[in-house]
């Protein structure tokens, strides 16, 4: 019992530290980008390319639609 | 919808007064691009980023109050990046530019939780975005002799 309570105790604090570090990456990976953009003009095209299809790349993979707000049942809500 | 569009009506309301006003050149022209680059592009690539990835990350984390403040000065530091001041006279570079950019991601962000679409913030970012362009704060087309 106390087994179970720890393992997934462990796997929770896991799966915050790698939210965490995800949302670092992607945030730092189009800062960068962005910043690159004043030296390349055409870069910020990725930047907007990369805001747009790497979320829905994301869900195509992952089926989480829901906690990225693009779920059908919650499009209408008011 | 209600929270997209009052949210983004609030702020037409706070951007018009608080930007200098100035009648861009080819005004119509602004808004006749300005509209679906806000629409289609400006607005849906952050919102899709900001508020549809990121804002889950940081929020479970870092827990939902942090999380969203961690999203709004991220997605105000983010601002800084793009070499937007071509484009705009509002004053991004600056403390005033910055906080402003963090009360904008947090009323984005706080929407998004409220009704856990995208579409909300979507619509009041395309409102806000488009004061810009209606008060000639920002500009798509410019004159070069």
């Amino acid at each position: 019992m106390e087994n179970t309570l720890v393992s997934e105790g462990r796997s929770t604090q896991d799966a915050r530290r790698k939210a965490l570090t995800e949302a670092i990456i992607a945030l730092s990976a189009f800062c960068g980008l962005s910043l690159l953009s004043r030296l390349v003009t055409p870069l910020f095209l990725f930047v907007v390319g990369g805001g747009l299809l790497f979320p829905l790349i994301w869900g195509v993979f992952t089926k989480d639609w829901g906690t990225m707000g693009s779920r059908v049942v919650t499009l209408g809500k008011l | 919808m209600i929270w997209g569009a009052g949210s983004g009506i609030l702020l037409m309301v706070v951007i018009w007064f608080t930007t200098e006003h100035k009648l861009a050149p080819f005004f119509a022209l602004q808004l006749i691009v300005g509209i679906p680059i806000w629409l289609l592009i400006m607005s849906p690539f952050q919102e899709f980023f900001f508020r549809g990835w990121l804002q889950p990350r940081f929020e479970k984390s870092l827990g939902l109050w942090p999380g969203l403040v961690v999203t709004s000065v991220g997605f105000a530091v983010w601002h800084l990046c793009p070499p937007f001041e071509q484009a705009q006279i509002v004053p991004i570079m600056s403390v005033f530019g910055m906080a402003f950019a963090t009360v904008m991601g947090l009323v984005f962000g706080y929407i998004f939780r409220r009704t856990g679409n995208i579409v909300a913030p979507w619509l009041a970012h395309v409102l806000a975005g488009l004061t810009l362009v209606l008060s000639g704060a920002m500009t798509f087309v410019q004159y070069v002799e």
